[in-house]
């Protein structure tokens, strides 16, 4: 029925099946749970954990130099896509910037959404948080940046907006609290008063936990903006950010409106093989069982983190197919119609558990071109 | 029956990653909830071995299932929600209002017989407002309309109509078709529908004696009543599947409930082999296209239309049937509004202190609407319709209304065609 299943809606499988479908491919996603980007920060690494260069991102990935159009090829295309989806990713893969996380330390990224600043040397930056939010420690952060950017005057202030809520508070929960124009007065009030109190006369920067507005952070930012003359920028720490969120959101989305169909809290439990294609897969839920078949699949599973791998005395697995792998997970039997995307390749392409993001732009495109030339080539036979 | 230690250890898989909280409808709209994680898993293991303790915040979920096909644990979050919710039922007791909402199919029966009176009451701003102070049901909700010849009315005539479709058996294949409370009290058209196109696929189709799924007891903490439901309906259904029927329903709260709730809330190997019979219509209709059983002679539709997947649709890992059903006909544009839950909920959108976040949470449903500028929406789910029409200005439709009329167009211009 279909002509690609894509099995796992993180990153991966969302920027394939959402490809896929444009170029006409009838696709179904399947997934036992929402992807792990919602974990995520949004932003996009070259080698998670490491302040390493485009070279070296090269090397970690054995990839050669020749290509880096393929590279700039996947980067212009994800662009395009977040520009269409009004989430605009702004960004250079030959010049990695600084941007904070949660804890208050810089890390480098290539690619970051319109709510994210890189992070000067200088200047006056002034961390804003808030009593009501456990998830961000702004003191902390404060005191992190200080040490990570000793030229940068680093100030921090905490707002009190007196909400009651019936649960803990996270930083998505302040990102739909502040799409609300009264609450973002409060804000913009709490936060001149405060900087008048501590005579920072104009700030450069302002710095708010991931929590710039859930699907309005247009409106969101652009109050900030107007307010106070100043950039901003969003500090992702512990999820659910809302930087993530809105990644998440606005694919799947995208993915639905093209018709890619869903099959939700279906987990695949493994496939039929037959002269070296995979015919099949079959999935359960909590109620039944099922069988998908298609003349494609991605593997868009995840490494350890996302479940696609697992870490067993024996070694390393392959936890959804159950297809042979060698130590670091690289599946050593691939049928010919499976493509693994980004960490599914195996744990030689994650550091700290994850790709990055840029190497899944990549692998996404090369598995779409693959599939579009073996598509063309058996037409063309037949 | 409904102890809960079946569900033991289920919820020690929950690693706290907020995904559920992260996506939950409700979550999102209103700080009166305390959301999947804290109210499913985390109680569950606050107080295993313990008195199991009442929370009042469990009212604002509406069951929707969107936490279980967040988690990628596998955590029956909804399935602890459900428990979480009796167990606040029990302690508090059901309000005057929550009884007669969970008895949909009761006020079914009682407004269509009443249908003219009840309608224009229901339409009457003094009863609205005296509504509102009584029974808490908000005053500015629009109610469905109730109709006096209901499907139980007409089934008989509407049977006697699709006979008139004269048409090869293309399949073998006989129907028991659970119609539910909406489609039998509110819009038998659905129902007429549906007889209609089994009719044009050759297919027979029986009403078996059936009560309300039990689905808005569930949403309301009342779970035996739920389970007492669950158990007619699971007999009366397996007579007709041990008959060789294949039970299919048009509601997709209905077939939900029939194909998964009656798993938990029975626990009984007829509820698992009953739940492996059972059928959303347009999955029905994909898979007799899948064995080429289905009648493709459709004429053209030429109108365009979004699509709104209800929740209890999603729930059924089964991608989209009604658009790949609509798709087959020509010149029919439909696309996925791509939207999450409409914010009627079933039983909590008449709510009064449930009113304000219902509209917030359609707010973006019916932003899509406008945006895609379709001249109708789809959608299965009457609930999910009640709060279309209340918020968008477009006819909402059914998708077996629209695969119905194709048919009918096809039979009428080629006649003969049909007879073939």
């Amino acid at each position: 029925m279909y002509d690609l299943v894509v099995i796992g809606e993180g990153l991966s499988g969302l920027l394939t099946a959402i490809a896929a479908r444009k170029q006409g491919y009838r696709t179904a996603l399947i997934t036992k749970g929402a992807g792990r980007i919602i974990q995520s920060s949004g932003l996009f690494d070259l080698i998670p954990g490491s302040d390493s260069d485009l070279d070296a991102w090269f090397r970690f990935h054995h990839l050669t130099s020749n290509q880096k159009i393929d590279v700039a090829a996947a980067i212009d295309r994800f662009k395009d896509l977040m520009n269409r989806l009004h989430l605009p990713y702004s960004g250079n893969i030959d010049h990695p910037v600084s941007v904070i996380t949660g804890s208050g330390h810089l890390k480098k990224t290539v690619l970051y959404p319109a709510t994210v600043t890189p992070i000067p040397d200088q200047g006056c930056a002034v961390i804003i948080d808030f009593d009501e939010l456990s998830d961000f420690q702004g003191h902390f952060a404060a005191a992190n940046l200080r040490a990570d950017r000793p030229q940068l005057n680093v100030h921090w202030l905490s707002l009190h907006l007196g909400i009651h809520s019936q649960r803990t508070l996270n930083q998505l929960d302040f990102a739909r609290l502040l799409e609300q124009e009264q609450v973002r007065r409060t804000c913009i009030r709490q936060i001149r008063d405060q900087l008048t109190e501590r005579r920072i006369n104009k700030p450069d920067l302002l710095i708010f936990p991931s929590v710039l507005g859930a699907d309005q952070w247009q409106k969101v930012v652009g109050d900030f903006r107007q307010a106070f003359a100043a950039r901003l920028t969003e500090a992702p720490g512990l999820p659910p950010n809302a930087s993530g969120y809105r990644l998440f959101t606005a694919l799947r989305c995208e993915a639905m409106r093209l018709g890619v169909r869903f099959y939700l809290d279906a987990a695949v439990m493994g496939g039929e093989i037959a002269a070296n294609r995979l015919l099949s897969v079959t999935y359960q839920t909590s109620f039944s069982t099922g069988k998908l078949s298609a003349a494609y699949f991605a593997l868009a599973t995840g490494g350890l983190l996302g479940g696609g791998l697992e870490a067993t005395a024996e070694g390393v697995r392959e936890s959804v197919l159950h297809l042979a792998c060698d130590r670091t997970g690289h599946v050593t039997d691939l049928p010919g119609n499976l493509y693994p995307i980004g960490a599914s390749q195996g744990l030689a392409h994650t550091a700290c558990g994850i790709t990055g993001g840029v190497f899944t732009l990549l692998s996404s495109n090369q598995a779409l071109r693959a599939m579009d030339s073996e598509r063309e080539g058996r037409e063309c036979h037949a | 029956m409904l102890e809960w230690h079946v569900l033991n250890e289920t919820f020690e898989k929950c690693l706290k990653c907020n995904a559920c909280v992260a996506n939950c409808p409700i979550t999102a709209n209103t700080l009166a909830f305390g959301g999947p994680k804290h109210l499913g898993p985390e109680r569950a293991r606050l107080v295993e071995n313990q008195n199991p303790i009442d929370d009042k915040r469990i009212e604002y979920c509406t069951l929707c299932g969107t936490c279980d096909r967040s988690c990628p644990e596998n955590v029956p979050v909804s399935t602890l929600m459900a428990y979480a919710k009796m167990r606040h039922q029990e302690q508090t007791g059901s309000s005057f209002r929550d009884f007669v909402l969970s008895n949909a199919e009761l006020v079914g029966k009682m407004a269509s017989g009443f249908a003219p009176i009840t309608n224009l009451a229901m339409r009457t701003k003094p009863v609205r407002i005296v509504m509102e102070k009584v029974m808490h049901m908000a005053a500015e909700r629009h109610f469905p309309a109730y109709r006096f010849k209901n499907f139980n009315r007409t089934f008989a005539s509407s049977e006697a109509k699709a006979a008139e479709i004269h048409i090869p058996k293309l399949s073998k294949r006989k129907v028991a078709y659970f119609v539910g409370c909406y489609a039998s009290y509110n819009a038998p058209e659905v129902a007429d529908s549906f007889m209609q196109v089994m009719r044009f696929n050759g297919i027979s189709v029986l009403k078996p004696k059936q009560k309300c799924c039990g689905i808005p007891m569930l949403a309301n903490g009342r779970m035996k009543q739920a389970a007492k439901n669950a158990a007619y309906n699971c007999e009366q259904l397996l007579t007709y599947v041990h008959q060789g029927y294949d039970i299919v329903a048009t509601c997709t709260s209905c077939s939900l409930a029939l194909k998964k709730e009656y798993r938990s809330l029975l626990q009984s190997d007829a509820a698992k082999e009953l739940s492996a019979h059972v059928y959303d219509a347009s999955e029905y209709l994909r898979m007799l296209q899948e064995n080429g059983e289905f009648n493709e002679n459709l004429a053209p539709v030429e109108q365009t239309a979004g699509y709104h997947a209800p929740c209890h649709m999603r729930a059924q890992a089964m991608g989209s049937p009604s658009l790949d059903i609509l798709e087959m006909i020509p010149g029919y544009s439909i696309q996925d509004l791509g939207e999450g839950c409409c914010g009627q909920c079933g039983t909590f959108g008449f709510k009064k202190e449930k009113y304000a976040v219902s509209l917030q949470l359609g707010k973006r449903m019916a932003e899509s609407v406008h945006a895609l500028g379709a001249e109708t929406t789809v959608t299965e789910c009457g609930m999910c319709k009640n709060q279309l029409d209340q918020l968008t200005d477009k006819p909402v439709r059914h998708p077996l209304q629209i695969l119905a009329a194709s048919y009918q167009k096809a039979a009428a211009h080629a006649p003969t065609a049909a007879r073939i």
